[in-house]
């Protein structure tokens, strides 16, 4: 500013001086002054021209830097605007991405549950979610769509949500006509039907009701969703929440909308994945075999969404190791036939109205709890699940596979804790140790440009090589990387034996044996190769065969 | 182009405005005509100036 105002003093002077002197020559030539004023420039007169002449350049100066305030303030002001603007339309995509993931999750396993027992209503279901999925893709660009778009993009989900939740929820939707066409910001009801169901009825064991309405107030359109469901904790303000509130409020097009989403907290959820991958990793590495359990097991289902857990029990009643399948619909119910009934096993998902799945462990104690197979579609709940000493953790919606594996170590851990099973555990551990080592059957010889599929079973016999070893085969020598002592390791013993040092044979390519000296021998091979017979690698042999030679 | 000739109107109308304004005092004299044009000739010269005070401006601000 400093650097301005002194340019502007070196900048008035000369420009008043040619102002007055040029308005000056414009008066004579007008006929209106003389030429003498300019000859008595100082004087009183002239001096006060001159005095007025700067003040108004100052005065020209003050009215540019206002309307130059007044263009950056508008300026700033605009860009506030458009940065609230952008916020606005950030949180609504954000609420509109929130098309929850466990919805989805769960809505595939009803999906996979039905598909045997009721496949049109698994076919209904997925025409559903292609749907709601369509729309949600389809109205990612849009900022704004008819109240009537947004209407049929719910039916979707509450046809799924139907489905899952059956006759414990109701939605009731009520419009009034002169709002259907209102432009309302897009895929904003879904989300609060969706919290109502999650937050509010899916925690009641005996569901309830949502209702939507919309309807003209004034000059606004105003939507509301309420549930009847369990309500909201005392003390809850949305000021307090640890959830994401949002308020849309745009005058311009009548439009009011506030809504309170209760979004649930991740907060440890990359250890949570990292401890469940590892749980993964741990099964498909280390699947122990299956064993015939000493008694028909007696499996409790918890699941408070019915096809759900006839899914399980389904899958359970398949099973020849399992006995009784009980069944309950609630945290509350389990409890008390946990209590009651002397388990083996229970399949608990977390997520149920009042007592959830890992409350049901606090409530019977972990102690007391029979081995439990958490079932659930978040694994945000893995690391408390495991805390509580879960045997597994499905994750909906589960394949056949993960199933398998989940119910084959729940039978194997069964059969661990049973008297009986000391005995298997041993064979147990003899046939992990005869599954571990699994031998080659093909090698892969890479070559000139080539890489060639060497069945193990036709090699003749193997020559050692310092890092190489060369492998016979039909009468050629093929360079391959492993050394001999490597390669012996992963050959099936059965088929190839140790001649010597350096030489390993196939025994199905021997001719016959023929003494040297010294208790030496010289293996001759079909192909009428030679190879010596160690003394130390004799008795190898011998034990092979199970002969003295 | 339109909007670049709305402001040399514009311009044009505010400078002669403060020309008539300044030449009111002497509008009751018989002279008034001349009054008048000296008032407005002073103030369009300042029109004229003007260009190079916001020039001044532009330059100091760099």
């Amino acid at each position: 500013m400093g650097m301005r105002i002194l340019a502007h003093l070196l900048a008035s002077v000369p420009l008043t001086l040619l102002y007055f002197y040029v308005v000056i020559a414009g008066s004579v030539f007008l006929g209106l002054g003389k030429w003498s004023a300019l000859a008595h420039s100082l004087s009183f007169v002239n001096t006060f021209g001159l005095l007025w002449s700067w003040v108004v350049y100052w005065v020209i100066f003050g009215v540019i830097q206002t309307f130059q305030y007044y263009e950056h303030y508008r300026a700033s002001e605009l860009r506030l605007e458009r940065m609230e603007r952008s916020f606005s339309q950030a949180r609504l995509n954000a609420l509109r991405m929130q098309l929850d993931p466990h919805f989805l999750f769960n809505a595939l396993n009803t999906i996979s549950s039905q598909i045997e027992r009721h496949p049109r209503l698994a076919r209904t279901m997925i025409e559903h979610l292609g749907d709601l999925l369509r729309l949600s893709l389809d109205a990612r660009d849009k900022q704004e769509i008819p109240l009537t778009e947004e209407l049929a993009f719910l039916d979707h989900y509450i046809a799924i949500q139907n489905i899952r939740f059956a006759e414990n929820l109701h939605i009731e939707i009520q419009v009034a006509p002169e709002v259907k066409y209102a432009l309302v910001p897009c895929l904003i009801v879904q989300p609060l039907v969706e919290n109502a169901i999650r937050h509010g009825i899916s925690r009641r064991a005996s569901g309830g009701t949502v209702t939507v309405t919309a309807g003209r107030y004034a000059n606004r359109v105003e939507i509301r969703v309420a549930d009847d469901g369990v309500g909201l904790p005392l003390g809850w303000t949305i000021e307090t929440s640890s959830g994401m509130g949002l308020l849309v409020s745009a005058s311009a097009s009548w439009i009011s909308i506030l809504a309170v989403i209760a979004a649930c907290s991740f907060g440890h959820a990359a250890e949570a994945e990292q401890r469940w991958r590892s749980r993964c990793r741990y099964d498909s590495q280390k699947r122990e075999p299956m064993t015939q359990p000493a008694e028909p097991i007696r499996v409790l289902v918890v699941d408070d969404e019915a096809p759900a857990r006839q899914r399980l029990i389904d899958m359970l009643k398949k099973d020849p190791d399992v006995g009784s399948v009980l069944e309950a619909a609630s945290g509350k119910a389990a409890v008390e036939i946990i209590e009651r009934e002397a388990l083996d096993l229970v399949f608990l998902d977390v997520q149920m109205p009042e007592l959830d799945g890992l409350q049901v462990v606090g409530t019977v104690g972990p102690a007391a709890m029979p081995l439990t197979v958490f079932v659930t579609a978040y694994d945000k709940h893995a690391i408390r699940a495991f805390e509580a000493n879960a045997l597994d953790y499905l994750l909906k919606p589960f394949s056949d596979e993960r199933w398998k594996a989940a119910l084959a170590r729940a039978k194997t851990r069964h059969d661990q804790l049973s008297l009986r099973g000391f005995g298997r555990g041993v064979l147990r551990v003899l046939a992990i140790r005869s599954e571990a080592v699994r031998y080659l059957d093909r090698l892969v010889v890479k070559g000139k440009g080539t890489t060639r599929f060497i069945r193990v079973d036709d090699i003749d016999w193997i020559e050692g090589a310092g890092v190489y070893v060369n492998l016979h085969v039909a009468g050629k020598e093929l360079l391959y990387r492993p050394a001999l002592n490597e390669l012996a390791g992963h050959l099936d013993p059965m088929r190839f034996i140790r001649v010597h040092r350096s030489s390993i044979v196939n025994i199905d390519s021997i001719f016959e044996l023929q003494p040297i000296s010294h208790g030496e021998f010289e293996l001759v091979l079909k192909n009428g190769r030679r190879l010596r017979v160690s003394r130390t690698h004799r008795a190898h042999l011998e034990k092979r065969l199970g002969q003295s030679l | 182009m339109k909007n670049r000739w709305v402001r040399w109107i514009a311009a044009i109308l505010l400078w002669s405005a403060l020309g008539v304004l300044f030449a009111l005092p002497g509008l009751t004299s018989r002279s008034w005509s001349a009054a008048l044009f000296a008032s407005l000739a002073q103030w369009w010269f300042w029109a004229l100036i003007t260009p190079l005070i916001v020039w001044t401006e532009r330059a100091a601000s760099l």
